[in-house]
């Protein structure tokens, strides 16, 4: 069942510099029990991308165009209080900073708790008017566990499921008491608070050290199974993908420019900055030798040309290129590419002609993109 | 290139064959601030024990890559090594001279042959000055070049040297994407012709695309200067590529060194098996089947006991409780744990049998 259906997602911003366009036609679906990876450099778009999936972009941002059907449903069309009621009910939530998520002068407990409140899990112990007034900011409370039991109790279980241990007295402690491991765990349990279809997670480990980072990545995926969620990874790091999705999506300057199952885009990749970005991370387990830089930046994205975002840095770039954006071509079953050379690319030289060393060539180069003409 | 800015000539050769850099026993604590109350009572002062004895020696030209989790001591010990900290206690020498001892007015000296690249380039470099000036100061400051002329002509050879145009050198350290503000970063240090480089995490906010251009960058440089560089990340894999040799740092302490070879390929403490295991890969191959080690680090403020690790450690017992010691496993290995032995493992390649 297709639980997430996003297609021709367009965000932009309208800067004083010009219009930014962030996201830029995207089609993506997530199936129920999938793990579907967004992967890209900063500015990308892949934030963005969920943030516009979830009516949370905020002027000087839009979303412009395409539809997003959640379970049937278009989030595009729902109002804001339907998606008050969507968002943490059916598609949790889990960003890249537990701290900056976590209120400071709440215990995480009652955190957790209030989350289940919100969407009054527990008759009798939501979330009422007073509190959600600003005279709520007066109502004690320190005895959150007593007044609300159900909830307590239930935040402390989602604890122990996200495996912080001895979770009936961490439940009472503050954020700031936490490591950052621990806050992380404790944000993806607050997501998992109403049992969603959907679980978003925005580079939930990035703050993390790696061996942390393989714990929540493990337990993230028993507590996947275990509820056959389906996730949805914003990740920049190619290995977490590798790692943890089935399926995975590259951005590059606001649009999927190669979309597929891991086996197949990690095996075989398609797009030539899937492959190149590929070739730039340094491996611990195998390379030695020179890593192979991609030349130039990351493109400025006001005014882009009709034509291959990547083009300019390239190796394969030639005239059919400049020619328009490249649509989603097919490359295989479920797996589709935006290049011209897509029928090639496997035929294509690993490494353009003498491409392979050029850190110092490209700065210069690389510029041109993206610091003429617009400032 | 070093012999014209080395002050004294004499020490230089005399030591040439000792380490560029080294370090004895160099431990840095921080007190925990504590309340009006504890100080008026006089309770003793808890400390974080950042570094926690630490030896180790860097060789000319050579790069050593000191890696470890974050709040394991590997930034403060680059910062006690620049003399931007003061030791708690332990040694820090500099090309057979005592410098963590040294005046002010040396230490500024030595700064000519010391330099540092930091991990956030927007914050390094002052937002309000031209990307000329930034470079040009260190010149200034050292008193290095005839001339206003003869300073600029050699900023213009650094910057592009770094890879960056001439007609940039009017901008403004914001009007630059990160990896080219660490091009800046990186001639500003340059520009007094070191000897010695601590490049603090310098690709860590870059994105992958980037640091490869970044991290070549400074493998050529190193060749072309002959620079001894301390590379300090968190990231194994950077090291993989770039460094000689890698020290593993945990809670303040040095767990395994080795050659970058040795670390990697042959590596004996259970938690440099644990860290290589963690990183994800993108090898297919290798995908779902890694152990992932439990439990978080513990607080540097209360330690453990004897082997530090020994709380997260697979093949920890009683004993490791007890204090241990450092354990030659060849010339170059060094390994912080009682469990592994040189003998057992000679000349296997794959780390031991974890019961």
């Amino acid at each position: 069942m297709t639980l997430l259906d996003v297609s021709g997602l367009s965000t932009e911003f309208r800067t004083d510099e010009g219009v930014v366009q962030a996201v830029n036609d995207v089609d993506l679906t997530v199936e129920a029990g999938e793990t579907v990876g967004i992967v890209g450099e900063s500015g990308s778009g892949k934030s963005v991308t969920a943030l516009s999936m979830l009516g949370l972009v905020d002027p000087p941002g839009y979303v412009t165009d395409g539809t997003v059907a959640f379970d049937g449903e278009d989030l595009r069309q729902a109002s804001e209080k339907r998606l008050q009621e969507i968002r943490g009910n059916d598609i949790g939530m889990v960003f890249q900073d537990p701290m900056e998520s976590l209120n400071p002068v709440l215990t995480v407990g009652e955190q957790i708790a209030e989350a289940a409140r919100v969407h009054d899990r527990f008759g009798g112990e939501g979330v009422d008017w007073l509190e959600r007034s600003l005279l709520g900011n007066f109502v004690p409370r320190r005895s959150a566990r007593k007044r609300h039991p159900k909830s307590w109790a239930y935040a402390v279980e989602m604890m122990r499921q996200v495996g912080i241990p001895e979770p009936e007295q961490r439940a009472t402690e503050y954020p700031h008491q936490f490591s950052g491991g621990m806050q992380q765990r404790a944000m993806i349990a607050m997501a998992l608070v109403c049992e969603p279809d959907l679980l978003i997670a925005d580079e939930p480990t990035t703050a993390l050290d790696v061996t942390i980072e393989a714990q929540i990545l493990d337990r993230l995926a028993e507590l996947q199974a275990e509820r056959g969620m389906g996730v949805l990874l914003i990740t920049h790091d190619l290995g977490v993908v590798v790692e943890t999705c089935d399926r995975v999506a590259v951005m590059y300057a606001g649009q999927i420019v190669e979309q597929g199952s891991v086996e197949d885009v990690f095996a075989d990749p398609a797009h030539p900055y899937t492959r190149r970005l590929l070739d730039a991370i340094p491996d611990a387990k195998r390379g030695e030798g020179r890593l192979r830089a991609i030349e130039g930046n990351v493109p400025d994205l006001v005014d882009m040309p009709d034509a291959c975002y990547f083009a300019p840095r390239c190796p394969h770039a030639h005239d059919a290129c400049y020619e328009g954006v490249p649509d989603h071509e097919s490359v295989g079953p479920d797996h589709v590419a935006r290049c011209v050379l897509h029928r090639e690319a496997g035929a294509l030289p690993w490494e353009a002609d003498g491409a392979g060393d050029t850190a110092m060539a490209d700065g210069g180069d690389g510029t041109l993109d993206t610091e003429e003409g617009d400032r | 290139m070093s012999a014209d800015t080395t002050p004294d000539a004499g020490t230089g050769t005399d030591a040439s064959t000792d380490p560029l850099v080294e370090t004895r026993g160099l431990k840095k604590q921080f007190p925990v601030e504590s309340g009006l109350l504890s100080r008026l009572l006089a309770r003793e002062n808890e400390q974080v024990r950042a570094v926690d004895g630490v030896d180790l020696a860097i060789e000319r030209g050579e790069t050593v890559g000191l890696v470890g989790e974050s709040g394991c001591g590997k930034s403060t010990f680059g910062e006690t090594i620049l003399g931007l900290l003061e030791p708690t206690d332990g040694e820090v020498w500099y090309d057979g001279e005592r410098i963590d001892t040294a005046s002010k007015a040396r230490m500024r000296e030595l700064r000519k042959q010391i330099q540092v690249i930091f991990q956030d380039p927007s914050a390094s470099l002052n937002p309000r000055r031209r990307v000329r000036d930034i470079v040009r100061r260190p010149l200034e400051v050292h008193d290095i070049g005839d001339s206003r002329a003869d300073r600029n002509r050699r900023v213009e050879e650094l910057v592009e040297r770094v890879g960056l145009s001439v007609d940039q050198l009017d901008r403004f350290p914001h009007e630059f994407s990160g990896g080219q503000q660490q091009r800046v970063a990186i001639a500003r240090a340059l520009a007094v012709e070191p000897d010695f480089i601590v490049a603090d995490e310098p690709t860590s906010a870059l994105d992958v695309s980037v640091q490869a251009q970044i991290l070549n960058l400074l493998d050529d440089l190193q060749d072309e200067f002959g620079l001894t560089f301390l590379f300090i990340t968190h990231d194994l894999s950077v090291v993989r590529y770039f460094c000689d040799r890698v020290a593993v740092m945990y809670l303040g302490e040095i767990m395994e060194r080795g050659t970058t070879e040795e670390v990697f390929e042959h590596h004996q403490h259970p938690y440099t098996d644990a860290l290589l295991e963690a990183i994800p890969t993108t090898d297919l191959a290798m995908r779902g089947n890694r152990a992932i080690l439990e439990g978080d680090v513990p607080s540097p403020i209360d330690p453990p006991s004897g082997c530090k690790f020994r709380t997260r450690c697979p093949i920890a017992d009683e004993g490791c409780a007890e204090p241990i010691e450092d354990r030659e496993f060849s010339d170059s290995q060094v390994v912080h744990c009682r469990k592994r032995s040189p003998t057992e493992h000679a000349g296997s390649a794959t780390p031991a049998e974890e019961s």
